[in-house]
């Protein structure tokens, strides 16, 4: 009985260990006195002298993460040379993104550009900001309250609607369909299959054979579609919640010499590069240099305390053979 | 009638975790018509094989008494690692593929110092290599993904060649672990170190050695995830570790040391792709299959342990 005692034991502080290894601990940021963002009102005119803009993105790594930051990073250097930007990665943690706000509020940044990394978690950003009087700017992904100056975004509903609308009118609303779900709870995994509810899943002729989750990941989404090409001989499309994971489908489709249609999000390199090639059927851009670009200029303007819309939607677009030449950089 | 009982207790205590495998399999034979399939049977052990690679070298690491937690971050290192090469010039397969084996083989020495010679704990050593090894993948590839386009590298996670590979470091190991000198040393040092250290084993050099070969191994997983995928992720293998960790568990090696098998640990590793497989075949929602997963981990164990008891 000691034994599997200790093998539970051990296997749960694993687990535990495995899930919150990275974190770092807190700073003391918490503290710093709210005086700082008083200071921002004196620079008025039109000089960015002095302005500091600090930006917390969700995660690096990802690869539309990676191109939202380094756009955001590249068009603030460009076109504001005088502005500071500290860009932290909080590597896909709540905790780091938490403790990372502390961090910038003790720089006593005039503004906060936050890429949430939880709908909810995010939200004591929010907390921790206001408490200082420093203004949030919302960029890619919202959190579920709604008091920051300002979101610029896309809708995720209409991505997922544009890929059902896509797959439907391939099939010619007859088919049989899979589709790979994103990381279980994130927001846009939620809004990109309200979407797809919207659309193709209200279609009679169309039938769902499968809907399971990869994780955003392309050696799982791999995998799945391995094992469902097995199960099904009869599937026509797979569509999945982004790009990573509809490489993944891809590879696997093709490796067993079938040619599926396969659609994705994000319009990551490799998946334009395959839509040219004629083996990926599509995927929807979620536009990266208008939401970094649209971002960068409202957190000047409010630095500035110029007057802002609560609210920038940057559209979606549909990526195809015809359309690709344009996005390839 | 007396020496049945006795070898059917035998059996069971031999081989109870084997049973655990043949009875998932005989359930999803009956259930899934696309189980009985040979293409599916591929696909697990395609799918195994990443995994199945580094539980050979965790079954090494446990049995000394030790953990490596590193294993995961090695996988996205090797992978960066080689993806960066190739991008470079698709050509340089070799090359690609000896440097991420060898990057992971360093991290796995520093490893082995650490515990061996510095006396830290493993689970702390490893825990930091993990952390390490993790942000290195991300300051080496900027945290971009390399996106491969090399013909030759990518043959190495097609079609059977995962399998093959796979089979063959089986092989080896079991080789190393049942019939040569270091094989014995890793008992002895895992059993009862100082024994072994009075005796002439060399504790802390066989201690770096198995730290090492861990690393190699999780550097060629890695080196078999990247040509599957056609990329070089370096946020690629979180959490593997606790897979391989499971595995072993599950295939009878002691959390203590000096108690395991190859072969164990293979069983572990089936038992863990057919349930993953399974799930999926079945449709069971993302949602249930982590609870089913983790369920049928601990029960597995659970059976083990209780038929090596009755067989007492």
């Amino acid at each position: 009985m000691k034994k599997v005692l200790s093998i539970i034991l051990m296997l749960a502080v694993i687990f535990t260990f495995a899930a919150c290894g990275s974190n770092t601990p807190n700073q003391p940021g918490g503290e710093t006195p709210s005086a700082a963002p008083s200071a921002s009102a004196a620079p008025t005119g039109n000089s960015d002298e002095g302005i500091k803009i600090g930006v917390l993105m969700k995660t690096m790594s990802d690869t539309y993460s990676n191109k939202l930051g380094e756009a955001i990073k590249a068009y603030a250097a460009e076109k504001y040379p005088d502005v500071t930007l500290y860009l932290l990665d909080g590597q896909a943690d709540i905790a780091k993104q938490i403790s990372q706000a502390e961090d910038l509020i003790a720089k006593q940044v005039d503004v906060i550009i936050l890429n949430p990394q939880d709908a909810d978690g995010s939200a004591q950003v929010l907390d921790l900001a206001a408490k200082a009087n420093i203004p949030v700017i919302e960029v890619n992904t919202e959190t579920t309250r709604t008091d920051y100056v300002s979101y610029v975004g896309s809708n995720d509903v209409e991505a997922g609607e544009i890929m059902g609308r896509f797959v439907t009118e391939k099939l010619g609303g007859k088919g049989k369909i899979a589709i790979l779900e994103g990381e279980m709870g994130q927001s846009a995994q939620l809004l990109r299959y309200e979407g797809l509810k919207n659309t193709i899943l209200k279609e009679s002729g169309i039938e769902v054979l499968s809907t399971l989750s990869a994780g955003w990941q392309r050696d799982k989404a791999m995998s799945i579609t391995e094992d469902w090409l097995s199960k099904y001989s009869d599937i026509d499309a797979i569509i999945c919640e982004n790009d990573d994971m509809a490489m993944g489908a891809l590879q696997a489709a093709e490796s067993q010499n079938k040619k599926l249609i396969i659609i994705g999000v994000d319009a990551i390199p490799d998946a334009l590069k395959a839509v040219k090639e004629g083996r990926l059927s599509a995927t929807v851009l979620q536009d990266a240099n208008g939401q970094a670009t649209t971002a960068v200029d409202v957190a000047v303007k409010v630095a500035k305390g110029e007057k802002v819309e609560s609210r920038y939607v940057v559209p979606f677009q549909l990526i195809t053979q015809e359309n690709v030449d344009k996005y390839i950089e | 009638m007396e020496t049945r009982k006795l070898s059917l207790m035998d059996f069971l205590k031999k081989y109870g975790i084997l049973i655990v495998l043949i009875a998932m399999w005989v359930i999803m034979l009956i259930v899934s018509p696309t189980f009985r399939t040979v293409e599916n049977a591929v696909n697990i052990l395609r799918q195994v094989a990443v995994n199945g690679i580094i539980a050979i070298g965790m079954t090494f690491v446990i049995m000394t008494g030790g953990i490596d937690l590193t294993v995961g971050s090695l996988i996205a290192v090797s992978g960066v690692v080689a993806g960066s090469i190739l991008v470079a010039d698709p050509s340089k397969v070799g090359l690609a593929v000896l440097a991420g084996i060898a990057v992971c083989g360093l991290f796995g020495a520093i490893n082995g110092l650490f515990t061996a010679y510095a006396g830290v704990p493993p689970f702390v050593a490893t825990l930091a290599g993990m952390t390490m090894a993790r942000g290195f993948a991300y300051v080496y590839s900027d945290g971009k993904p390399y996106t491969l386009a090399s013909e030759g590298f990518s043959v190495i996670g097609k079609g059977y060649a995962p399998i093959i590979i796979f089979l063959v470091i089986l092989l080896i190991s079991n080789f190393i672990l049942s019939k040569t000198k270091f094989g014995r040393y890793i008992y002895a040092t895992g059993g009862n170190s100082r024994a072994a250290m009075a005796s002439g084993v060399n504790v802390k050099k066989v201690t770096i050695w198995v730290y090492i070969l861990s690393g190699i191994l999780a550097g060629i997983s890695g080196i078999v995830l990247a040509s599957r995928t056609n990329s070089g992720q370096p946020a690629v293998g979180t959490g593997y570790e606790t897979d391989a960790i499971a595995a072993a568990v599950i295939g009878g090696t002691s959390m203590s040391g000096g108690i395991g098998t190859i072969g164990g640990t293979l069983i572990g590793i089936l038992i863990i792709g057919t349930l993953n497989n399974s799930l999926n075949l079945l449709n069971v929602s993302s949602y249930y299959q982590q609870i089913i997963k983790g369920l049928i981990i601990v029960g597995a164990v659970c059976f083990d342990i209780f038929s090596k008891k009755r067989s007492k």
